[in-house]
């Protein structure tokens, strides 16, 4: 188990990588290619696909919390949330996944769904409750944290499906970009839309080559458009299973584990930014 | 409507005789050698979410969760478990804790940084509050809210903090309160943003507060004022200021993040930079709103935390203490404020819009978040209600807008004046279980504050 999650011999990498970011400058500011690796992804697909999904908050549920979405009913079907390379997949069907299961506690059973495919918007992330609400297709995500909370919508293990680009490949399609990973700071508006996410450890990409390792990266975007401006999505071999087991919403709070499966992922022109100097 | 209104006390659960009753039985199974620390925390709470003015979900949660921590010479060790509240299927599940924590025992090494109070003392707080009934408080709603998109949340009920140890130290917190928050939406899909918590319900103030609400809501359906990225003016209201400092607090104020160089407020406790000299902050258990002992058997006072815009003082929990050669304060693990005071100003909130003149009143702060943590930098979005205002007057609602900036600047350079009347803010966070706690803020008149997108 510790060996897949990659604990063998990440002592000596982490020690490695503390010293390189202690000797490194700042993030530089600007426009640039943005390659963001799994365990950044994770959260890419949670705050700004995985949240505005949600139908109990398309529904208004959480609007005196957690926030709605600039997700409405009438785009499902329709909307062009992504570029086409962008497939995303509800799959609670994965056992090493962290939010896999077979019914869920409104007792449907739970079955693997396309949400977005070829980019275009099919289904949200509703149990059967909000589905009868919205008179919409959802999934069986309906959950309770535990007994003392009433069963609300969730995400559980929600995918990106791998593409067919190399990890070389996308690098070396870069001219003027940067390579993120490792989460630091996350922060999203209300409707999921206006986001600034931090990673840990940066390092530049030029004329397709990686180069300076760089600390405090940080960007910022605009759901709508950033997942428009996805433009390669690696294969099989770049996807990594990440997930959290603190994923908070409803009123009262409930926190529930979560899967999210990438590949690594490839946006044009995104706002940089670093630390301080 | 004053039939509706009850202490819930009649008819709620005695937790207290039934902590007592176990620390009692702890005491009898204790062996020679051996050190216990008992705590619970447990709550009676109502629970109704509306949406749309309408009961969206509705629960009751009567729940009691208690933590024994076995130690022997430098070793310990802990089990959290919820107990049922009768006394005879209560007692056989400590007993089997207790036994499973001394098996642990005996393959623990030991804890080089433990630390706990073997002093006796006792200390009780007990208040009983006035609470709505929910049947009736719905109707209140039904009334109060017709032809208005109300979407809330209401917690009410008695919550209990106990501790107990070997050293026959007995500590009691049990009060009763509510919290009510709710927004009212514009068909703009702009809201406002209200809230009613204490302990005595009053369904009169709830109306008025309601209606003041209500009566803002024309303001939001004008034209929205479209800001570019860029520093400007702002008041931030008591609560927009809670979501700030609530954030930097996590950490900020942590003996163990500064020992290890990971508090925001980092350079401000090493003396290297310094906030506005009228910025004060306390952790005041003057407040009463948190138990006055911590888990680990101290009895908790107030500390100064920032006084004179200097750092004088940090959170030390009896682990950081013992780790890094510190006196314990009776700090929680968290080493997190639990009630956070800041000393007010001049500025009197009926004059806050002349003195802003032109520029943003920020009501509330949303997902607040560190971007560059050693320089105490945040980012986070502006929610609910933001307004532009031109000459003292409010002209038009703003959308959604991110922030960048840092603490060192809104409570140091940029900081013009404090609010006069710091507002008690109860903490209103359910995870698990309904917190005790809150801050008692001012709100703050900025030269400036970073918006970024």
């Amino acid at each position: 188990m510790l060996s897949r999650y990659g604990f063998d011999g990440a002592g000596a990498r982490i020690a490695d990588e503390a010293l390189q970011l202690l000797a490194a400058p700042n993030c530089p500011s600007g426009i640039r290619d943005l390659l963001l690796m799994p365990d950044q992804m994770m959260l890419q697909i949670h705050e700004s696909i995985g949240h505005p999904l949600e139908l109990d908050r398309i529904l208004g549920d959480e609007r005196n919390f957690a926030g709605s979405s600039f997700v409405t009913k009438e785009m499902f079907g329709k909307y062009q949330y992504g570029s086409a390379l962008l497939n995303v997949t509800f799959n609670p069907d994965l056992p090493e996944e962290g939010a896999s299961y077979a019914f869920d506690d409104d007792g449907s059973e739970a079955h693997k769904h396309y949400l977005i495919r070829d980019g275009l918007l099919e289904r949200a992330l509703g149990g059967i409750v909000s589905q009868h609400r919205a008179n919409l297709d959802g999934v069986a995500n309906s959950r309770a944290s535990s007994w003392n909370r009433a069963p609300i919508d969730r995400m559980a293990n929600l995918n990106i499906e791998p593409g067919t680009s190399s990890l070389d490949d996308m690098i070396a399609d870069i001219e003027h970009g940067i390579l993120m990973r490792t989460n630091t700071s996350w922060s999203i508006d209300d409707h999921r839309n206006k986001f600034q996410f931090g990673c840990e450890f940066g390092q530049l990409i030029e004329d397709g080559v990686l180069g300076a390792v760089v600390k405090q990266p940080n960007y910022r975007g605009i759901s709508a458009s950033f997942w428009r401006s996805l433009s390669a999505v690696g294969n099989q071999q770049t996807s990594e299973i990440y997930g959290t087991p603190f994923c908070g919403k409803g009123e009262p709070m409930q926190v529930v584990r979560v899967g999210h499966a990438s590949p690594a992922c490839v946006f044009r022109n995104v706002d940089v930014f670093g630390g301080v100097r | 409507m004053s039939e509706v209104s009850t202490s819930s006390r009649d008819t709620a659960f005695d937790w207290h005789g039934h902590f007592m009753r176990l620390a009692d039985e702890m005491m009898q199974l204790q062996s020679s050698g051996e050190f216990f620390l008992l705590t619970l925390n447990a709550e009676q709470s109502d629970f109704i979410r509306f949406n749309a003015g309408k009961v969206r979900q509705i629960g009751s949660v009567s729940q009691g969760k208690l933590t024994l921590r076995l130690i022997e010479g430098a070793r310990q060790a802990y089990s959290t478990f919820t107990v049922s509240g009768d006394l005879e299927m209560d007692r056989p599940t400590v007993a089997q804790a207790l036994d499973a924590l001394r098996t642990g025992l005996r393959d623990a090494s030991d804890d080089p940084h433990l630390l706990f109070d073997r002093s006796q003392w006792a200390r009780s707080t007990r208040r009983t509050g006035t609470l709505a009934e929910p049947g009736a408080l719905v109707r209140a709603v039904a009334e109060h809210a017709a032809a208005l998109d109300f979407v809330g949340f209401y917690a009410a009920g008695s919550m209990a903090r106990g501790f107990a140890s070997s050293s026959g130290s007995r500590g009691w917190y049990e009060i009763e309160n509510f919290n009510f928050s709710w927004s009212l939406y514009a068909p703009s899909g702009r809201a406002i943003k209200s809230s009613y918590s204490g302990e005595h319900w009053d369904y009169g103030l709830f109306a008025e507060k309601l209606r003041r609400a209500a009566e803002r809501l024309p303001m939001l359906s004008v034209a929205p004022r479209a800001l570019e990225p860029g520093r400007y003016r702002a008041y931030l209201a008591p609560e927009a200021v809670r979501e700030l400092l609530g954030s930097a607090a996590f950490s900020a104020f942590s003996a163990r993040s500064q020992a290890s160089a990971r508090s925001e407020f980092y350079k401000l406790h090493t003396g290297e930079t310094m906030l506005d000299s009228r910025v004060v902050l306390t952790e005041n258990l003057d407040l009463g709103i948190t138990p006055g002992f911590n888990e680990d058997g101290y009895l908790r006072e107030s500390v100064p935390l920032i006084d004179a815009g200097r750092s004088v003082g940090q959170l030390v929990n009896a682990r950081s203490a013992r780790e890094y050669g510190l006196c314990p304060n009776g700090a929680p693990a968290s080493e997190a404020p639990v009630a956070l005071s800041m000393a007010g100003g001049d500025l009197a909130d009926s004059d806050v819009l002349t003195a802003l003149g032109t520029g943003l009143y920020v009501g509330n702060l949303w997902y607040v978040n560190a971007s560059d943590r050693m320089n105490c930098r945040l980012t986070g979005m502006t929610r609910f209600a933001t307004f532009w205002v031109e000459d003292g007057e409010i002209v038009a609602p703003v959308d959604a807008m991110r922030f960048d900036d840092s603490l060192y600047r809104v409570l140091g350079s940029e900081l013009e004046r404090l609010g006069a009347q710091p507002e008690l803010l109860l903490d209103d966070d359910t995870w698990g279980e309904r917190a005790t706690g809150g801050m008692k803020l001012p709100g703050l008149l900025l030269r400036a504050f970073e918006l970024t997108l």
